[in-house]
C-alpha cells in the first residue's frame, strides 16, 4: 500500500470519526430537548392548575363599606367588623372621632383586639400593642403600625373606606 | 464527595440492591410483549397518584360542594379539566393493562408455583383497583355516579350474612348522602392508596425474587435469550411508558372526560344509564338472571379463577394445563363476548 492511500484512509476514517462525533451530540441535544418540552408541558399546567381558581378569584375588591352599628357604640368602646374579606377594628374617641383599622396584627398576622382597660389595641398571639389614636405599634414586637381605614359620618352615617 | 457517598452507604446499604439490580436479567423471546403490561399498568397507577394528588387540592367531598367543586375543577380552574380528564381514562387504561397483564399471566401459567403468592396479590391488586373505580365514581356526585353507586352498594348488601351491615356503614344511613361521599372519600384517597401500596411492594417483590416465567412451550425449545434489566429492559420499559403516556394524553385531551348533571335523589335513573366498559358484563348478566344468582355465579367464577394455581399444579400429563388454557380462552371470550352484546343491546333491554 503506498503513502498515498494509507493517507487516504487516514482521512476517511477521521471524516467517519467525525460525522459519528457529529451525530451523537446531535441526539444528545435533541434527547435533552424533547426531555425538557415534555418537563415543561408537565410543570407548567401543575403549576397553573394548582395557582388557579383561589377562593378570591374574581372577587370585587372592597373600598368602601357603611357601619351604622357602630354609632351606637359607647366612648372608649370598640367594635370587630368585616373590610371585604378582612377582620377590622373601630374604636370610638368622641362624638364623631372613630378610629378604623384592619385588625391584622403586623407582626404575624393575628387578629388585635382592644383592651378597655389599658385602652390599647393588643394582640393576644405574642403580646403586641398600638395606640388607638394612630395604629402605631408602641410596645411589643410588631414592626409596623395597623393598616389604617378613614371614617366619615355624613347624614347619620359612617362611612369606612380605604 | 466519596468519603459522604460511604457515609450514606454506611447507613443505608444500597450495595446489596444495585448488585442484585445489576444482575436481573429478563428472558427475551416471541412473547415478551406480554412483560410490560405490569410496568404499564404501574405506570398507570402512577399517574392516578400524582394527578390524584392534584385533584386533592381543588376537590371539596360533601353533598353541597361535591359536584360544585369538580365542575369548577371542569371550567374555572387552569388545565383543571386535563388533569381530571387523564385522572379518569389512566382509571380505564389501569384497568384495561390489569386485565391484559392477568390474561397473560394466565396463558404463560405463571401463576404456578413458587409464583403463586405472585397471582394471588395481583388479582388482591385488580380487586384493589376495581373498588379504586368503583369509590372514585361516586366523587362528582353527578347522576350517574348516583345510581352507579346506588347499584353498587345495593348490590353489596345482598352479600350473605354480613351484607345489609356492610352496606349500612359504606352509606353512612339507609340512603346514600352526604356521609357515603366522605367514606367513599376516605376509602379512595386514604385506606385504598395505603393497601395498594403495601400489596404492590409484595407484589413487585415477589417478581423480583422469582424472574419472569418463560411460558413452557419456550422453555422446552431453550427458544430464548436473556438480556439484563438494568439497563436494557428499564430503558424499554421507560420507552413503553412514554408510549402510554402519549397515548394517554392525546386521549384526555381529545375526548375530556364527561361530568353529568348533579345527582337528584328524587329524580328517574336516566335512560340509557350503563356502568363502565369492565362491569358491562355482569351489568347484562344481572339484566338476564335474578341478582342473587348472578351473584353466586360471578363469585363461584371467581373464585375458581382465583384457584387456578392449585387446580392447575405443574403435572407430567399436562392433561390439567390444557384445561387450564380452555377455561382461560373461554372466560376471555365470555367476557368480551358479554361485554359487546350489553353494549348492542343498551337502549332495547332484553
Amino acid at each position: 500500500m503506498s503513502l498515498g492511500h494509507q493517507i487516504d484512509d487516514e482521512f476517511d476514517h477521521q471524516a467517519e470519526v467525525e460525522t459519528d462525533f457529529m451525530r451523537r451530540g446531535f441526539v444528545k441535544w435533541f434527547i435533552r430537548g424533547v426531555t425538557a418540552v415534555y418537563g415543561a408541558a408537565f410543570v407548567v399546567p401543575v403549576y397553573r392548575f394548582l395557582r388557579s381558581g383561589g377562593a378570591d378569584e374574581g372577587g370585587v375588591q372592597v373600598t368602601q363599606i357603611t357601619l351604622n352599628d357602630a354609632l351606637k357604640l359607647e366612648t372608649g368602646a370598640f367594635q370587630m367588623f368585616r373590610f371585604g374579606s378582612k377582620p377590622a377594628i373601630i374604636i370610638r374617641q368622641g362624638e364623631n372621632d372613630f378610629k378604623a383599622y384592619l385588625a391584622t396584627c403586623t407582626h404575624l398576622g393575628c387578629t388585635v383586639s382592644f383592651n378597655t382597660g389599658s385602652q390599647r389595641i393588643s394582640c393576644a398571639c405574642h403580646g403586641g400593642q398600638y395606640d388607638p389614636s394612630t395604629g402605631k405599634n408602641v410596645a411589643g414586637p410588631p414592626p409596623a403600625p395597623l393598616t389604617a381605614l378613614k371614617t366619615e359620618v355624613a347624614n347619620g352615617e359612617l362611612i369606612i373606606k380605604v | 464527595m466519596a468519603n459522604l457517598l460511604s457515609k450514606f452507604e454506611d447507613r443505608i446499604p444500597i450495595g446489596p440492591i444495585k448488585e442484585a439490580a445489576l444482575h436481573k436479567q429478563v428472558p427475551i423471546h416471541k412473547h415478551s410483549i406480554w412483560y410490560y403490561m405490569g410496568g404499564i399498568s404501574l405506570f398507570f397507577f402512577l399517574v392516578q397518584g400524582v394527578t390524584g394528588v392534584l385533584l386533592l387540592f381543588h376537590y371539596q367531598p360533601g353533598v353541597e360542594t361535591a359536584h360544585a367543586s369538580v365542575l369548577r375543577i371542569m371550567t374555572n380552574v387552569d388545565f383543571g379539566w386535563l388533569i381530571r380528564s387523564i385522572h379518569s381514562w389512566a382509571a380505564n387504561l389501569m384497568v384495561a393493562t390489569i386485565f391484559i397483564h392477568m390474561f397473560s399471566a394466565y396463558f404463560m401459567r405463571a401463576y404456578r408455583a413458587p409464583r403463586d403468592f405472585t397471582w394471588y396479590s395481583g388479582l388482591a391488586l385488580l380487586g384493589l383497583t376495581l373498588t379504586f373505580g368503583f369509590t372514585g365514581y361516586l366523587l362528582p356526585w353527578d347522576d350517574m355516579a348516583y345510581f352507579a353507586t346506588k347499584i353498587g352498594v345495593d348490590i353489596t348488601a345482598d352479600t350473605p350474612i354480613v351484607g345489609k351491615e356492610l352496606a349500612y356503614i359504606l352509606r353512612g344511613g339507609e340512603d346514600l348522602g352526604g356521609l357515603t361521599i366522605q367514606r367513599f372519600f376516605a376509602m379512595h384517597v386514604v385506606i385504598l392508596p395505603a393497601i395498594f401500596s403495601m400489596l404492590l411492594g409484595l407484589h413487585l417483590l415477589l417478581v423480583q425474587i422469582h424472574g419472569n416465567k418463560v411460558p413452557d412451550s419456550i422453555e422446552e425449545r431453550k427458544a430464548y435469550r436473556k438480556i439484563p434489566f438494568f439497563p436494557n429492559f428499564l430503558y424499554a420499559d421507560l420507552f413503553v411508558w412514554l408510549i402510554a403516556f402519549n397515548v394517554l394524553s392525546i386521549l384526555a385531551a381529545v375526548y375530556p372526560w364527561p361530568l353529568g348533571p348533579e345527582a337528584d335523589t328524587l329524580a328517574p335513573a336516566p335512560k340509557g344509564i350503563h356502568p363502565e366498559w369492565y362491569y358491562m358484563a355482569q351489568f347484562y348478566v344481572l339484566k338476564l338472571i335474578s341478582e342473587p344468582i348472578a351473584m353466586a355465579f360471578f363469585g363461584l367464577s371467581g373464585l375458581l379463577w382465583a384457584a387456578v394455581p392449585i387446580w392447575d399444579p405443574t403435572t407430567a400429563s399436562g392433561r390439567r394445563a390444557r384445561l387450564a388454557t380452555y377455561v382461560g380462552i373461554a372466560t376471555l371470550l365470555g367476557f368480551i363476548a358479554l361485554t359487546l352484546i350489553a353494549y348492542a343491546t343498551l337502549d332495547a333491554g332484553p
